[in-house]
């Protein structure tokens, strides 16, 4: 049941007037129908991992109020690790055990020596990324004492399962949905309002732009052995620009659900296209990643290694970057992006301009030449690891790159041109106008209910909904719903 | 609420007429499959791959078969992925017949691919990739417009029903369920196609599949079936003499196994591959309408004779 099909649709129908209509007056109640409906999404999916996700919050629930309670520091910290280890031991079981057994084999096989490890099949508890990092954090503030555990074990199951966000994040911190699940919630037009503009736009860059130009991918990813590096290069290009389409609109349209329940969740993504160098684009992209990774990670690393200076820090963005990578997937190329992605952070290390470069003014229409080269170089940086990111293995990385690196760059880029990916085409260059020119947003098209009058504000809506209906490429999945 | 309601609603009604308008022209040239659909229940049946669907035409078989009645022919045949022989394929069928058949006549053609399954996957009906594609998912067989077929298993974005409406296209699917291809029948044309379709079985499709006992079981249980509502009469159509090599490689004791189950269930069995093989085709293994019509007035003397 993802967001763009029929199933989904006709449950949240329901779902939003059971909600809002029959449960309204109780908090209570609708939080226990907030729960069921979380629960009942999940399991749509598969209800065999139903029991893992519930026995998960259900240790990290109790594990949270023991910790609150206990005063002895040792006891404290044992408890904090039975969690950590639970919810990582779980993450590593699932998705990383074949991937460290077949490595530990592959590097022993090298010294000659025979490892005889056992791969299991196991299938990815769809969500376990994600919820997994919501329970960690949740112990942690718990730990640091930056958030008092919840009583109540409805709001902290449906905070863990919450289904807006439960399969693709954003991955949200219980200090921001906690609060919010135990207050009585009154319906609010103005949000509602915004809600489906914002599911209006997500759902626009996800069927419209994402899987029409997947298309174009997909047939230059698979066939990029035969095709000249032209259209390897935009390939390449057109992969970042999928990829933003599809996890930014499920992101957006995960926003836009949660705000039709009377919610607001962590914004996931910032215009991270017209950012100008790695971190800025970092501070823009995944952003309940990135700030989940900073304050868990990069900061306690960067507080250990304090006293190295600028190889203390070098060190801790590379252990971070690698463990951005490794979270995506258990395979080596994933790995081999969070390290590229570490290594560009070096030279801003180094220069000290990490965060000196000043954002974009959001009244200019056109940036400065200096601004358009930082874009355009900041873009070539992350679609050249895109690549990475979008090849299966890291032997078809090599080939991708060594095909690029040919004489064939100086020709004109070779695909089937069809409907498809002529709509995704055009359609990728309307968002990117649209997202430049509504930088300043909450989201491209937040302004929309201000700026303009309301004949003009609907035709942008109809033409919308019109170009999702006539547009919609073949029903995907989201990319990030394999992590 | 209320005034989210009112507003949602009002800016619904028109995406939804534009929807019902969009759904409402969808016909022949929609796709390949769209119109089979949107018929009512029928009485008579051709069934089998897309061989069946492009060689065997209702308008030449039923002034054969069914002289001066108001009976005729429906074409129901899909292609080697979505109708092989086997549950999915049984249920839809069973969906697209009228109940109270009693005197039906159903042309069911054979050919190796439609019993065959890949040797990588179980011989069991529930790993059928067909399971997963419309032949399985559509329900509502006899639904005009079929709103369930278009949102659940229309694969192209919905401006093509628009384009294709008016268009001029080289595939027409006609009210009766043939489907009509018009490609130019230059030699040279006609070399490149059935090279190309040839090279395609040979890497993609020989090495690959292999008899399914399943699908042959469950070709023995629509025989059976269809036998309560008429009569049954097996064709192996005719298709390019390289093509059959490649098929005899896929199975060579395939003649053998239909004989066999013609017998034991008492229906006639034409073969073409015994026959003159004179057609034209546009790739190998479909015939150009020209030689469509004289397959299929062939197939309808046969059962003529045969009634």
């Amino acid at each position: 049941m993802i967001f763009n099909s029929v199933a989904f649709f006709l449950f949240f129908i329901a779902f939003f007037f059971i909600y809002w209509l029959v449960f309204k007056q109780s908090v209570k109640l609708q939080n226990i129908f907030l729960l069921t409906g979380c629960y009942v999404f999940y399991a749509w999916w598969d209800w065999r991992f139903l029991a893992l996700l519930a026995g998960s919050s259900l240790l990290t629930y109790y594990l949270g109020i023991t910790i609150a309670k206990t005063q002895n520091e040792k006891k404290r910290s044992w408890l904090l690790y039975a969690g950590l280890l639970q919810g990582i031991g779980l993450l590593v079981f699932f998705k990383y055990y074949n991937f460290f057994v077949t490595s530990f084999t592959e590097a022993f096989s090298l010294l000659n020596i025979k490892l005889h490890l056992q791969t299991l099949q196991l299938i990815l508890p769809l969500g376990i990324s994600f919820y997994t990092f919501r329970s960690i954090s949740y112990l942690l503030d718990i730990n640091n004492e930056e958030i008092e555990p919840t009583t109540n074990w409805v709001v902290f199951f449906s905070y863990v399962a919450f289904f807006p966000s439960l399969i693709s994040g954003p991955i949200d911190r219980a200090r921001l949905l906690i609060p919010q699940l135990e207050k009585k919630r009154a319906f609010n037009y103005n949000q509602a309002a915004d809600g489906m503009r914002r599911i209006l736009w997500g759902m626009f860059k996800k069927v419209v732009v994402a899987d029409n130009i997947a298309i174009a991918t997909d047939q230059i990813f698979d066939g990029y052995a035969s095709m000249p590096a032209s259209s390897l290069v935009l390939g390449a290009i057109f992969y970042a620009i999928q990829l933003y389409a599809d996890f930014s609109g499920y992101s957006e349209m995960a926003m836009g659900f949660a705000q039709l329940l009377g919610f607001k969740i962590s914004k996931n993504f910032n215009y991270p296209f017209f950012a100008q160098n790695i971190a800025q684009f970092w501070q823009r992209w995944h952003i309940s990643l990135t700030g989940w990774m900073t304050e868990y990670v990069f900061t306690p690393l960067s507080f250990i290694f304090r006293r190295s200076g600028k190889k203390g820090v070098i060190a801790a963005i590379m252990i971070n970057f690698l463990i951005v990578g490794l979270w995506h997937g258990s395979n080596w190329t994933f790995i081999w992006f969070g390290f590229m992605h570490g290594l560009y952070f070096i030279p801003l290390i180094l220069n000290g301009t990490i965060n000196k470069t000043p954002d974009i003014a959001t009244v200019k229409l056109l940036p400065s030449f200096t601004e358009f080269r930082k874009i355009v170089a900041t873009f070539a940086l992350v679609a050249a690891t895109i690549i990475i990111f979008r090849c299966g293995s890291v032997t078809q990385t090599l080939q991708y790159y060594r095909h690029i690196f040919s004489a064939s760059i100086i020709s004109m880029p070779v695909f089937t041109l069809n409907m498809s990916t002529i709509a995704g085409i055009i359609f990728a260059v309307v968002l990117i106008i649209t997202e430049w020119l509504g930088r300043g947003q909450d989201y491209a098209i937040a302004g929309v209910s201000t700026r303009f009058s309301k004949p003009v504000r609907w035709t942008i809506y109809y033409a919308l909904a019109l170009a999702i209906f006539l547009f919609a490429g073949k029903e995907q999945q989201f990319i990030y719903l394999q992590f | 609420m209320k005034k989210f309601l009112l507003h949602t609603t009002i800016f619904s009604i028109p995406i939804l007429a534009v929807v019902l308008a969009v759904f409402y022209i969808a016909n022949g040239k929609t796709d390949a499959y769209y119109l089979r659909f949107t018929t009512p229940q029928q009485q008579n049946l051709i069934l089998g791959t897309s061989g069946a669907a492009q060689d065997l035409q209702p308008e030449i078989i039923n002034p054969i078969v069914f002289k001066n009645t108001q009976q005729h022919f429906f074409n129901y045949s899909f292609s080697f992925f979505d109708s092989p022989f086997g549950p999915a394929y049984f249920e839809s069928i069973k969906r697209k017949l009228d109940p109270a058949t009693k005197d039906g006549i159903f042309i069911i053609a054979v050919n190796p691919w439609s019993i065959a399954k890949k040797k990588n996957e179980l011989d069991n009906p529930e790993n059928f990739s067909e399971n997963k594609r419309f032949i399985a998912k559509t329900k509502l067989v006899n639904l005009n417009p079929n709103i369930p077929y278009l949102v659940q298993s229309y694969s192209e974005p919905y401006i093509n029903i628009i384009r294709k409406w008016k268009d001029s296209s080289d595939m027409v699917l006609h009210e009766d369920g043939w489907m009509e291809i018009d490609v130019s029948m230059d030699s040279a044309s006609v070399l490149k196609h059935r090279n190309n379709k040839v090279k395609e079985y040979l890497q993609d499709y020989l090495p690959v599949y292999e008899f399914s006992g399943e699908r042959y079981g469950s070709l023995r249980e629509l025989i059976t079936f269809l036998q309560n509502h008429g009569k049954v009469y097996l064709v192996r159509l005719p298709i390019h003499p390289v093509m059959f090599e490649i098929e005899d490689k896929v199975m060579p004791d395939f003649d053998d196994k239909i004989i066999s189950l013609a017998a034991a269930c008492k229906v006639p069995y034409l073969n073409f591959k015994k026959m003159d093989n004179h057609y034209q085709y546009v790739d190998g293994n479909h015939l150009y309408k020209a030689s469509g019509k004289e397959v299929s007035d062939s197939v309808a003397t046969w059962i003529a004779a045969k009634k």
